[in-house]
């Protein structure tokens, strides 16, 4: 076999042991040693094995990870999201849909302080699924709503995947950030007008509310979100900390905000740290599986070989982009997203910077790929955890179908982010300037 | 035993949650010394990555599959029968348990010998050991081998804690 043959092996050895339930991150890990230890002796392919974990885990970049996680975790047990969302209701409660408007809008203004869409989606479930069926909503636009509201979390800062995408594409996690403020707000937006739309089309998907309701009551509290974020991206901003740092910093303002909250208390924010802990190993497992993986393609020679066939092809980039696209869509049905963008990275990469890609833009638009494949049937993780918060009579179908509506939307957005790279660069080339 | 491979896997956890506490105030207490009162500590980012890190993602890596957390994609789930599916989920375990002992096996000599030649952390004037973070790759290896024999055994994909 040539190494390039080996690495077409490993990579559908990869697929394959995922598909049959493995781990991901042993399915990434197992496929790239076999592959490293055909192309070198064993005892070095060992020896790369061994020392990756430690090499790979003990980085200064991947703290972000931990530290926002657990800023979004903390955030999430003190019920701080709550009054926000109480007031874009009431501000939002003429609107058709106001409700789902609402909880979207949210699910943006929850995203700048969680990394995490599945997160975000569960807090977000758990606030308004309830109250949205409590209004007579219809149970697939709920349940769709915050499926798709929980994907914000990923574009708008501080977005884990984005962390990690950084840090294997060795690009600016501080300019990734800020390039993903834009097309997450565009994505909320969308989101809006999509639902508004529908249910003044057909008003029976969302019953107006009865018009005597009071203004509820306010507090500091509304406020917390907004200049948490601000914090953060301030900081950035100004040189004051390091991406990595804010999480430290957004991690402790988090804090000094939630114990004072009913309910949270010191078993919130141990309850907080451990969830950030195992989703962080969960994460950079996977990670440090596919940076072997990254490795192992590396010695095949597969990606710059990929580079070349496709340079020979002398196909336009916008075919490239699009030819991806669908390539990600079809992958993210039947992967974990996570992997399908750890994968890419792995494979692709070579070949987008031959084309010329801007690397930041390729990150949002891959990001954005990973979370449409986020509510994409059969594996739609944020389906499912739209699922775990609703009432059992709900069914995965029922959201899978409202969830289509949005993946409407999505086809919208996607359209302007690759036909209008400038609505992603604009911010990051403006700040840096 | 099953037991005591809970407690060894919650108080690993324990652990990792401790590492988290340690570096939020660090990194928080070295950012508001140096912008607040200019002082600057050096050695954050040296411990962060050399002793905090591995202790997060090692000290939670079992107990995150003890919690049947990990992620994985059921796509055949729904088409095998139950008992074809069981017999793979064993088999999953049975690999899963080899894969990490071994990994554990592989990286216990890495860490054998950083405690063997007193491999140190430098933070400015001050160094603290270096072992540490490797033997908590190590453990969490066994532990996690440890976690997928107790499911094996016990015959299921979620383990109540």
């Amino acid at each position: 076999m040539s190494p390039v043959e080996i690495g077409v092996a490993v990579l559908l050895g990869a697929v394959a042991l995922t598909l049959l339930r493995l781990p991901v991150a042993l399915a990434l890990g197992l496929t790239a040693f076999a592959g490293a230890a055909a192309i070198l002796p064993l005892p070095a392919a060992l020896s790369l094995t061994a020392r990756l974990p430690f090499e790979f885990a003990a980085s200064w970049e991947f703290a972000a990870v931990p530290l926002f996680l657990a800023m979004g975790a903390v955030i999430t047990r003190s019920g701080l999201a709550e009054e926000i969302m109480a007031l874009a209701e009431h501000w939002l409660r003429r609107a058709p849909g106001g409700l789902a408007v609402a909880t979207n809008l949210t699910g943006a203004g929850f995203g700048a302080v969680s990394g995490s869409s599945m997160a975000s989606t569960v807090a977000l479930g758990r606030m308004a699924v309830p109250q949205m069926l409590r209004s007579g909503y219809d149970p697939g636009l709920a349940t769709a709503t915050v499926a798709s509201a929980g994907t914000l979390a990923a574009l708008i800062p501080p977005s884990i995947p984005l962390i990690v995408y950084g840090i294997l594409s060795e690009t600016s996690v501080a300019k990734l950030f800020f390039a993903g403020i834009v097309p997450g707000l565009l994505t909320a937006f969308a989101y809006a007008a999509m639902i508004m739309i529908r249910c003044h089309l057909n008003p029976s998907l969302a019953p107006p509310p009865p018009r005597d309701q009071p203004r509820p009551p306010l507090s500091w509290r509304v406020l917390a979100l907004p200049l948490l974020a601000l914090v953060i991206l301030l900081g950035i901003y100004r040189g004051l900390f390091s991406p990595n740092e804010a999480g430290a910093v957004g991690m402790l303002c988090a804090l000094v905000l939630a114990l004072p909250q009913k309910g949270f208390g010191w078993r919130g924010l141990v309850d907080a740290l451990a969830e950030a802990t195992r989703q962080t190993a969960a994460i950079i497992t996977v990670a440090m599986a596919a940076f072997l993986l990254t490795r192992t393609m590396a010695l095949t020679g597969m990606p710059d070989a990929l580079a070349v066939l496709v340079d020979s092809w002398s196909v336009s980039p916008l075919t490239l982009i699009l030819g991806s696209t669908l390539l990600f869509v079809v992958m993210g049905m039947v992967l974990d997203p996570f992997g399908v963008m750890l994968l890419s990275v792995a494979v692709l990469l070579p070949t987008f910077e031959q084309q010329g890609f801007d690397l930041i833009w390729l990150g949002i638009i891959i990001v954005k790929l990973i979370e449409i494949g986020l509510l994409t049937p059969p594996v739609g993780l944020n389906v499912f955890a739209a699922k775990s918060v609703a009432p059992p009579s709900i069914a995965l179908t029922t959201i899978f179908r409202g969830v289509s509506w949005f993946l409407l939307a999505e086809v919208g957005v996607m359209a302007v982010l690759i036909l209008f790279p400038g609505v992603v660069l604009w911010l990051p080339q403006t700040l840096s300037n | 035993m099953h037991k005591l491979g809970d407690g060894l896997i919650r108080a690993a956890d324990g652990v990792a949650i401790l590492a988290l506490t340690a570096m939020i105030l660090q990194v928080g207490a070295t950012i508001l010394l140096r912008e607040l009162a200019g002082i600057g500590i050096s050695g954050a980012a040296e411990m962060v990555a050399k002793l905090y890190m591995p202790l997060i993602v090692f000290g939670a890596l079992a107990g995150h599959y003890h919690a049947g957390a990990e992620i994985r994609v059921d796509l055949i789930a729904h088409w095998l029968p139950p008992g074809a599916l069981r017999l793979l989920d064993r088999l999953i375990e049975l690999v899963l348990a080899l894969t990490a002992g071994a990994l554990a096996w592989k990286t216990a000599g890495l860490a054998a010998r950083a405690l063997r030649i007193g491999e140190r952390i430098e933070i400015g004037s001050l160094a603290i050991p270096g072992w540490p973070g490797k033997m908590a790759v190590t453990a969490g290896f066994a532990l996690l081998a440890l976690a997928a024999l107790i499911r094996l055994f016990r015959g299921g994909r979620h383990v109540p804690r």
